[in-house]
């Protein structure tokens, strides 16, 4: 078994949130934020104020005449898109590289993380309930222990195998059972660190536990976006799609598998647009 | 590497290739339940590749931007009818699906990738065309590649090993 402590300072050695980005996110809490408040906080961020100007400046939002202004941009683009930009600004930096343990390509894990987020926010319309960005935001970020576990899985590797293959054990079990530690688990560790709200470690920590009555809406659309982001293939990761479906939860929200159907129609699509947008793109081997 | 094909072409979520060219290969990235379909004719060297994700496109048929290489009842013959543009002909193209995983489900409620298969091995009987080879169902993720040269598959699987289909 690997020492619990080695795994923790890899936690630590993680490069953090920028602040700008989570100085803005606890901005966007605050309801009497105006556009100006966060124009000022981001104003110092490159990134973050080229994407907001970027996607203004878009054909999405076929504006006449072009943008330069971030707090006019602001105003176009909406809380919910910036929340979005945010985010996607704030954690490319660990999504985007190479996940070697989980035999994900550089990209990989970011077009899945992305994936999963773009299908939270269709399930919550279909199903019409509003996202107050918080499920987007989970979703985004639930596999974010993956980046930490990798190199753990790399050296277990043989043994997780042979007990999902053989046993039949789901990934998320072998982890637990072989390494001491699952991705789950690692995830909410590394978002309390960050300073992540409970709703949104609570959702990331039990993507994988069994669907209990009282569970949170977060933590609900949390799991079934991501069955669904497997199901739609995206990720050529090493555990695919070994993971328990989560129709309790579906049938508790009433989604057919009609409305499953649905739901991955649209969000093909709109996954495209944001890739192209943000000009993500997976390297492949 | 199992190819020493020169051009890569990748088709997306929901597209299609067809080409005529024998140096190229064309691929098909992290299949989970969606299927990939993939003809080809060895007279002509002409081969296809279609990613698809749902079985009936249904009442989606009407809406707007509506895409049928989305659905295996809409996709399916278009890519056929890619390819005779070619000069490919359907008594000699040899047929071959992978894909179609399934999540860990008893009840069957999110088996897309069964439903998938059973439209496409209906739709083929309905047509005779027979499947020659396939790689289908589990829980691995699948990236395929079709070789125009001499219509070899190569299938990658989610923990990396290649295989030849």
């Amino acid at each position: 078994m690997i020492k619990f402590e080695e795994i923790l300072k890899k936690i630590e050695y993680l490069p953090p949130l920028p602040v700008v980005v989570s100085k803005a996110l606890s901005k966007l809490n605050d309801p009497k934020a105006t556009p100006d408040d966060l124009a000022e906080i981001i104003k110092f961020d490159q990134a973050v104020t080229a994407n907001v100007l970027r996607l203004c400046n878009s054909s999405y939002f076929g504006l006449r005449r072009t943008i330069t202004d971030i707090n006019e941009a602001l105003i176009y683009i909406g809380l919910v898109r910036f929340r979005e930009i945010l985010v996607l600004s704030g954690t490319g930096q660990y999504f985007e590289q190479k996940v070697s343990g989980y035999e994900l390509n550089k990209g990989e894990l970011w077009s899945y993380s992305l994936s999963s987020a773009v299908i939270a926010d269709e399930i919550c319309n279909i199903i019409e309930r509003e996202d107050n960005g918080s499920v987007f935001l989970a979703a985004l970020l639930h596999d974010i222990g993956k980046v930490v576990l990798s190199e753990f899985v790399t050296e277990t590797w043989d043994e997780i195998r042979s007990k999902v293959e053989g046993e039949g054990y789901t990934f998320i079990e072998a982890e637990k059972e072989v390494i001491g530690y699952d991705h789950a688990e690692l995830g909410a560790r590394i978002l309390k660190l960050w300073g992540f709200s409970d709703e949104i470690i609570n959702a990331v920590k039990k993507h994988h536990e069994p669907a209990q009555k009282n569970d949170s809406f977060i933590e609900d659309i949390v799991r079934i976006s991501d069955n669904l982001s497997m199901m739609m293939g995206y990720t050529t990761s090493i555990d695919g799609l070994a993971y328990h479906g989560y129709e309790d939860i579906c049938r508790k929200y009433n989604i057919h598998q009609e409305t499953l159907d649905r739901i991955m129609g649209i969000s093909v699509e709109k996954i495209k647009k944001i890739e192209t947008e943000y000009g993500i793109s997976r390297e492949v081997a | 590497m199992l190819t020493s094909s020169k051009r890569v072409i990748t088709v997306g979520i929901a597209e299609m290739e067809v080409s005529d060219d024998p140096d190229a290969t064309l691929v098909t990235y992290s299949l989970g339940s969606c299927l990939g379909v993939m003809i080809y004719d060895p007279v002509v060297h002409v081969g296809g590749l279609l990613h698809i994700m749902l079985p009936e496109a249904n009442a989606e048929k009407s809406s707007k931007g509506f895409n049928p290489l989305k659905y295996v009842d809409t996709g399916v013959p278009m890519l056929f009818k890619e390819a005779y543009k070619y000069g490919a002909q359907k008594n000699r193209m040899k047929v071959s699906v992978a894909g179609g995983a399934q999540i860990l489900d008893d009840s069957g409620f999110f088996n897309i990738g069964k439903r998938n298969m059973a439209t496409l091995r209906k739709l083929f009987w309905k047509n005779g065309v027979m499947i020659e080879k396939e790689h289908v169902e589990g829980t691995v993720s699948r990236t395929v590649r079709l070789h125009l040269n001499d219509g070899k598959i190569t299938i990658k699987l989610g923990w990396g090993e290649e295989i030849v289909l």
